[in-house]
């Protein structure tokens, strides 16, 4: 049996952010992981966020999310999986491969290694490599004497593997903090330290368990490991932590992601007819587009190039955080174009009429054409309501209890004097008294508007407002916003 | 019709904790300012800025009625609160608002919250009036609500009224349609009020940001939640006319009419228990002070102490105060008999009657000539004292004042927590929405020696431009936000104490302390109400002189504060050198290097040097001009005859409050009153800029006396540096006496003190490594903790020669506990530990706590060094599985055969740090010595013989960073080596350079020039190093993995 042992230092901060600017993840007010730049700058993993400030006033400090490392090393892992079946997520930050029996595919240990660093540095991750006799040598050796190219073309010696073993700080071990400290005590500095005595001796102060620990590094006692299992749908995502407010900038991210998902289906044996872009934007609001496929083949040129067709006539809203690329429909090369009025007709959804309507007109004239208006929770009319594609509740606390028109004009006309009459179009009569509303100071305008129902001769009741004047020489102006 | 008057009946202030965002000053000062006829003040279930409230309406004459709103939970039915606003117009009303507020702020869990019921009301209310505030459109029609209404109206009657808000956030036709009709039905008179949350519309920005804080989400997402508009402030009568019916506003001024209760009215009664039946407060004072007097002059009474107290019992009689003096005199005598140490400071406790008493030891036949005694009648002060406890048998006379006077009776004044800029950083940030690392960041990178106004200059640091609208925002709300109270906490140690029920006189609540309650009040509302409180401290030196007492009574014979000689030559040489670590007060790097400056010579030095390094005299520029006269270096100048009289005991220089207050009258014609103004306005001067309208009276008033202007103006640069820091006279002389009587036992009983010193800590300036170098450096010998010989306190020993020596207690010995040092001291009583097993099995240890004993190297002596002792006690831990196998059994535990090797003299020296603070070994920098980079510095003890002006170099641990206000930009750092301390200097140019070294060294080298001054030396500092990592390289002999 031969490992590999990967361990990815920087996991934390990798995972949510890579650009070459000094940046920190923190938690509790403690640095956790740094990269090179804030090394650079003297700062420490379990420094103070405020020291960490004050020594590198540029750092980019980013709140630790455990999830999103969790989701990044599962997405590794199951890449790896194109190399070995045997891929073990080790810890947090680890994964152990089972190499032995792929040698031959890849033509030698120092091929494989070539392409294994390959394939990592194409996601860019810091990463630490060694090889070990056991999955524990392995990932021990990774985190204190991982391997430089050259690449050996030999798994080394026992002797040297165990040579580097003894010289393994004791406070490297992956161990409860309490029993590293226990070890400390009596004078243990490195693994070799311990092994050096009678077995006995160390099982009775520091436990069964530490006793198989240790004869799991050396493979003198069995250490299962549960192989990572290939998912059955491709759902890969890459995150930007200051968001992506171009539509170029998601090339490169979609061309990665592009790669990763033909490696997915290559690995397979499968194709695919069609792949949603999922993006998440910094607003909170998502956005997806989907990709058709003429040809099922896997072909990263092929969908990069359909993707940048699309992406030329997207429009960023908001920038964006998360790119994620999934489908879970595989190389069905026997399906025709679909025509959802004869489906549906199959399906017998006749029942839901109104919503089915709705999905063929999304269908049809497409998503973005197929506007919802809903209320939203603000003081300021044009705030207060929005018209977008996305399906939501209205929450009803959102409508406040005076009257309000359904329609509003994009922009507030302004209304015109005529004989001493208001006038928008035709005169305006006022019914109602004025019911006052302030703009919200934080978007750096502050007005005072004073809000009546008025209504034409025609009868047509208009939602209109006045802006009290500056200074009192000035007249008061007036708009029309809305039309009851 | 034109209405001209309005009484505004729903105000909050920001008293209204995140809600109201105004202070109650302003609201008062606007509504007078409107010609409102009057203003009521309607914190919700509370009064906690009424008083505020009330200084002002009688300053600028408007009436102030006092109430608040109730939610009233109802659970029974819809609507599930309900809101009523309580108004007091008598006496009578406001006890019962005030004993409901009480109740409904007890009976919550939540600190800050409180829990009412529509039943407490109609139990307890006989005489508030009431203002409904009826609920929404929708809710008033239902049965509930109906019912609800007849309820009120059945039990207040022509007290009860419905309030109508017109405030344009609604339809406001339609809400008065409903509500006409709602109270022409149930027979209900409306009135107008505003639901005013602020004085003025431009704090709507600030409410809306309250109210993020409050709900702890941006403002952006808050929606609706925020109010619609800036209408719930103090609007003009003549606008409010046109928005409501006349009749509702006349019935505003009605029901305020109805109002004639004073916060004057309350009169603080005092308990009567501290008078014996039959005998009046007056008989009994004198009768107290007469056998005081007697045992404090045994051998007669000196005629100016006799006309002293005749003096001021007069006084006493004549303002009413012989009740506070009993009350302090019962708690000071209940003290004594638990031999706790106590004593009193403040104007009124350095009294004559205060000595014979037994609050204080300052005694003024000796003294009387150089205090301005006690309080004067023309000063208009209230009698101030404060007595210090022993800071760990404090909560023993707290716990007295609690069974003597019940709960109900006795209460801590609170302290209102205000927002800072730190605190307003976090808050304001959050509620903008700006990102959590980047509030961090501002906040922290406020340093502790950083100014708020640099705030600006952090924003343009962190790439935002101080330009942008939301760094405009941040730095306004900041600046807006500071002082407004956040929420109340308790005092130190105010007691306010009655004869009835506190909560009649204010609301009572808990506090966060467990058993504990407060008062709604500050001490400054005490104050402006002329409410007596009684301050129960804690000072942790008096802990320390009881326990080196203590200590000193098992050598000799008992040793009394009283007896301890005056005026001991030896102490004050001992002072003059700067050789003060341990003594209270006077142990600072600024006051070390002040003593050698003024070489104390009697306790009237001390009282001096107690108040001069201090930020007050230091900005005022006082300190100086004191040495320099004091020295006979610079000719001492009296105008007048007068200022003579007032400066003469402190060289013409203005050093004491006492001094700033009686100049202005005698030489500036200030009135006791206005003098009084002149204090508090100092006292708060950099919170509210009121000392500012002084500058003229105080300069026109000495011109019109003949006082040079130049003069006039630098008496009145010596106030404003005296801000609110100047220190008065009457407790710097009761700290002098602590001072005294510290520096006396150091001197006189070395071991005693730094041993009673030790087991008070915490407390002081330094850590147990610094007072034990100290005490070494003394010639005391100092032995390590031991199993076989420690307790659980630092103990004197005899050394084999029979000196005195000290032996560390198990105390300093850390993740240890009291309860197994006394099983360990019982243990060994019959004989001492064999092994470890054995002093586990008997002292019937933990496996952490034996771990803890070994790391301190306490079992040296049954089991060799550190790293053997804890491989066997590894083997005979609980967690051993000794039971799991049978070869175990039969191996003796100790029998491993396995001999550690010994760690190295650094990192003995390490553990030694991390298990008990400190080492007697060798110190860290005996260690570091040998490095090649260090053999040119020099050590502390060869700066006392280098020349002042060369160039050195110096290495040593940093024990402190101090960057004081006062001394523009300068840090200074302690560095200490095997023979002492070192002061450091370091200029800002300096600090720039080498931030990172100055912030976060552990140890570090200093090359610069030497200065001395009066034997005084200081290091300026011209590079710093960082050499923390040699002490690494030194423990960790081989770390080399390739």
């Amino acid at each position: 049996m031969l490992w590999i042992g990967i361990l990815l230092p920087r996991l934390p901060l990798e995972c949510l952010w890579q650009e070459s600017k000094a940046a920190a993840v923190f938690e509790r007010h403690k640095l956790v992981c740094i990269n090179a730049e804030a090394e650079t700058a003297g700062l420490e993993p379990g420094m103070n966020t405020g020291t960490a400030r004050a020594l590198c006033p540029d750092l980019r400090l980013i709140e630790r999310i455990e999830t999103r490392e969790q989701l990044a090393l599962r997405q590794l892992a199951e890449q790896l999986l194109e190399f070995t079946p045997h891929v073990v997520m080790a810890s947090a930050n680890e994964l152990v491969l089972e190499i032995s029996g792929c040698l031959v595919l890849f033509k030698g240990l120092d091929r494989l290694l070539t392409t294994l660093q390959q394939r990592l540095q194409e996601n860019r991750w810091t990463q630490q490599l060694a090889l070990g006799p056991t999955p524990k040598a392995a990932r021990l050796l990774a985190s204190t004497f991982p391997l430089h190219a050259p690449w050996p073309a030999q798994a080394p010696e026992p002797l040297k593997t165990q040579q580097w073993l003894h010289k393994i700080p004791v406070t490297q071990l992956p161990l409860e903090p309490k029993l590293i400290h226990a070890l400390q005590r009596p004078g243990f500095m490195h693994l070799g330290d311990i092994m050096a005595l009678p077995a006995p001796a160390i099982r009775r102060r520091f436990g069964k368990a530490f006793t198989t620990f240790l004869a799991q590094i050396l493979g003198e006692h069995p250490d299962p490991q549960t192989p990572v299992q290939a998912p059955e749908d491709f759902r890969q995502e890459m995150l930007f932590m200051d968001g992506i407010s171009h539509s170029e900038g998601l090339l490169f991210p979609l061309q990665r992601l592009a790669n990763e998902l033909c490696h997915f289906l290559r690995h397979r044996q499968i194709g695919c007819r069609r792949f949603d872009i999922e993006l998440e934007h910094l607003n909170h609001s998502h956005s997806s587009i989907t990709i058709h496929c003429a040809s099922p083949e896997p072909h990263p040129e092929r969908y990069l190039r359909l993707i940048r067709l699309r992406l030329d006539t997207l429009k960023i809203e908001s920038p964006v955080e998360t790119v994620r690329l999934c489908t879970k429909e595989f190389s069905a090369p026997k399906r025709h174009s679909e025509w959802l009025f004869e489906e549906l007709a199959q399906e017998g959804h006749h029942t839901q009429a109104a919503q089915d309507l709705l999905d063929v007109l999304r269908a049809r004239i497409g998503n973005d054409n197929c506007l919802h208006l809903h209320p939203v929770n603000a003081h300021l009319p044009e705030q207060a309501q929005t018209l977008d594609n996305l399906v939501h509740t209205a929450a009803n606390d959102a409508l406040p209890s005076a009257p309000r028109p359904f329609w509003l004009l994009p922009q507030p006309a302004p209304l015109h004097w005529q004989q001493k009459k208001l006038c928008w179009k035709k005169p305006l009569q006022i019914l109602s008294e004025a019911e006052r509303i302030c703009t919200p100071w934080w978007e750096d305008i502050t007005e005072t508007r004073d809000y009546f129902i008025a209504r034409q001769d025609d009868g047509q009741t208009l939602w209109i407002y006045r802006v009290k004047a500056a200074a009192p020489e000035h007249s008061d102006h007036w708009f029309v916003q809305g039309i009851f | 019709m034109s209405i001209t008057s309005f009484a505004e009946l729903q105000v909050r202030s920001n008293f209204s904790f995140l809600t109201g965002a105004s202070h109650p000053e302003e609201l008062v000062r606007r509504a007078a300012e409107l010609g409102y006829e009057a203003i009521a003040l309607t914190d919700e279930a509370s009064l906690a800025g009424i008083v505020k409230a009330h200084v002002a309406a009688r300053e600028v004459g408007i009436p102030l009625i006092v109430g608040s709103l109730l939610r009233l939970q109802n659970p029974e039915s819809t609507p599930e609160s309900l809101q009523l606003i309580l108004y007091a117009p008598s006496r009578l009303a406001y006890a019962e608002l005030s004993t409901l507020i009480t109740q409904g702020r007890r009976r919550s869990e939540i600190k800050g919250e409180y829990r009412l019921f529509l039943n407490d009301v109609l139990r307890q209310i006989r005489h508030c009036l009431a203002l409904w505030l009826p609920p929404d459109n929708d809710l008033l029609d239902t049965p509930d609500t109906q019912q609800l209404a007849q309820t009120l109206k059945a039990h207040f009657g022509d007290r009860l009224w419905m309030g109508v808000s017109l405030l344009a956030d609604d339809d406001d036709a339609r809400r008065f349609h409903f509500l006409s009709a709602f109270s022409a039905q149930h027979e209900l008179r409306m009135v107008a009020c505003n639901d005013v949350h602020m004085h003025i519309p431009d704090r709507k920005p600030l409410q809306d940001l309250l109210t993020a804080i409050r709900l702890n989400t941006p403002v952006q997402q808050l929606g609706r939640r925020l109010f619609q508009n800036s209408e719930r402030h103090l609007r003009p009568v003549d606008t409010l006319s046109k928005i409501y019916p006349a009749t509702l506003l006349e019935e505003s001024v009605a029901l305020a009419r109805r109002c004639h209760f004073s916060l004057d009215e309350l009169r603080y009664e005092y308990p009567e228990e501290v008078i014996p039946p039959g005998k009046t407060a007056q008989q009994y004072l004198r009768e107290l002070t007469e056998e005081g007097l007697h045992k404090r002059y045994p051998s007669g009474i000196p005629a100016e102490v006799r006309t002293l107290i005749e003096k001021e019992l007069d006084l006493i009689h004549d303002l009413a105060y012989e009740h506070f003096f009993l009350t302090v005199h019962d708690i000071v005598v209940f003290a004594r008999s638990r031999n706790i140490l106590c004593q009193g400071r403040g104007s009124a406790a350095n009294s004559a009657v205060c000595f014979c008493l037994g609050i204080t030891e300052v005694d003024p036949s000796r003294s009387q000539l150089l205090f301005e005694r006690f309080l004067s009648r023309e000063r208009n002060e209230p009698p101030d004292i404060d007595v210090d406890f022993e800071h760990e048998r404090r909560e023993e006379v707290i716990q007295y004042l609690y069974r003597k006077y019940t709960r109900d009776r006795a209460a801590l004044a609170a302290t209102v927590i205000t927002y800072r800029p730190r605190s307003a950083i976090r808050d304001v940030g959050k509620a903008l929405g700006l990102e959590a690392g980047f509030i961090d960041h501002l906040a922290s990178s406020l340093a502790w020696w950083d100014k708020p106004a640099d705030m600006g200059q952090r924003f343009q640091e962190s790439g935002l431009s101080a330009d942008s609208p939301v760094a405009r925002q941040f730095l306004h709300f900041i600046r807006e936000i500071q002082r407004f109270p956040r929420h109340l906490s308790q005092h130190v140690g105010g007691f306010v104490i009655s004869r009835g029920p506190v909560a009649q006189l204010v609301p009572v609540e808990n506090a966060a302390m467990e058993e504990r309650t407060i008062i709604q009040w500050d001490k400054d509302d005490l104050e402006s109400l002329g409410l007596l409180k009684v301050d129960v401290l804690a000072l942790g030196m008096l802990t320390a002189i009881r326990k080196t007492l203590d200590l000193i009574g098992s050598y000799q014979s008992p040793l009394r504060m009283q007896d301890i000689p005056r005026e001991d030559p030896a102490t004050y040489a001992m002072l003059s050198r700067g050789d003060s670590i341990g003594v209270f007060q006077v142990e600072s790097r600024a006051q070390m290097s002040m003593l050698p400056r003024l070489k104390p010579r009697t306790f009237y030095d001390l009282v001096v040097e107690v108040a001069i390094v201090r930020p007050g005299p230091i900005q005022g520029d006082m300190v100086h001009p004191y040495l320099r006269r004091r020295n006979g270096e610079e000719p001492i100048d009296y105008p007048s005859e007068e200022v003579r009289h007032v400066l003469e005991r402190t060289y013409g220089v203005p050093i004491f409050q006492e001094q700033v207050i009686k100049l202005a009258m005698v030489a500036a014609g200030f009135t006791g009153g206005e003098a009084d103004q002149l204090r508090r306005a100092m006292a708060s001067w950099k919170k509210t800029g009121e000392l500012e309208k002084f500058h003229a009276k105080l300069v026109n008033g000495m011109r019109e006396r003949g006082y040079a202007l130049d003069y006039a103006e630098r008496i009145w640069r010596q106030i404003q540096g005296f801000g609110e820091y100047g220190f008065p006279e009457s407790h710097a002389a009761s700290f002098a006496l602590l001072v005294y009587v510290s520096a006396w036992l150091k001197r006189h009983h070395t071991a005693a003190f730094c041993c009673g010193l030790l087991n008070s800590l915490p407390m002081g300036f330094y850590s147990p490594s610094q007072l034990i170098q100290d005490v070494r450096r003394h010639g005391i010998t100092v032995f390590p903790c031991d199993v076989h010989h420690s307790h659980w306190n630092h103990q004197l020993e005899r050394t084999a020669h029979g000196k005195q020596a000290l032996r560390l207690g198990l105390r300093l010995v850390s993740s240890f506990n009291t309860d197994a040092a006394l099983r360990i001291i019982q243990a060994r009583r019959h004989e001492p530990f064999g092994n470890l097993q054995d002093l586990r099995q008997r002292a019937n240890l933990s496996d952490a706590e034996l771990a803890a004993l070994i790391e301190a190297g306490a079992c040296q002596a049954i089991s060799g060094h550190r790293r053997q002792a804890h491989w066997e006690a590894l083997a005979i831990a609980d967690t051993a599985p000794l039971y799991e196998e049978q070869e175990n059994r039969e191996s003796h535990f100790l029998s491993d055969a396995q001999q550690m090797e010994a760690a190295s003299e650094a990192e003995e020296m390490l553990s030694d740090y991390r298990a008990t603070s400190l080492t007697l070994n060798r110190h860290p920098m005996a260690l570091l010595r040998q490095e090649p980079r260090l053999k040119n510095c020099r050590r502390a003890s060869e700066l006392l013989h280098t020349d002042h002006g060369r160039f050195v170099r110096v290495a040593g641990l940093v024990t402190g960073r101090q960057r004081p206000g006062t001394a523009s930009g300068v840090l200074f750092m302690t560095v200490e080596d095997e023979t002492g301390n070192i002061n450091v200097v370091c200029w800002t140019s300096l600090q720039e350079r080498r931030r990172k070294e100055i912030l976060n060294s552990r140890i570090v080298m200093v090359k610069g020039i030497l200065e001395r001054k009066d034997n005084v030396t200081h290091l300026i500092a011209g590079d710093i190093e960082d050499i923390s990592a040699l002490m690494e390289k030194l423990a960790v002999p081989s770390r080399d993995f390739h």
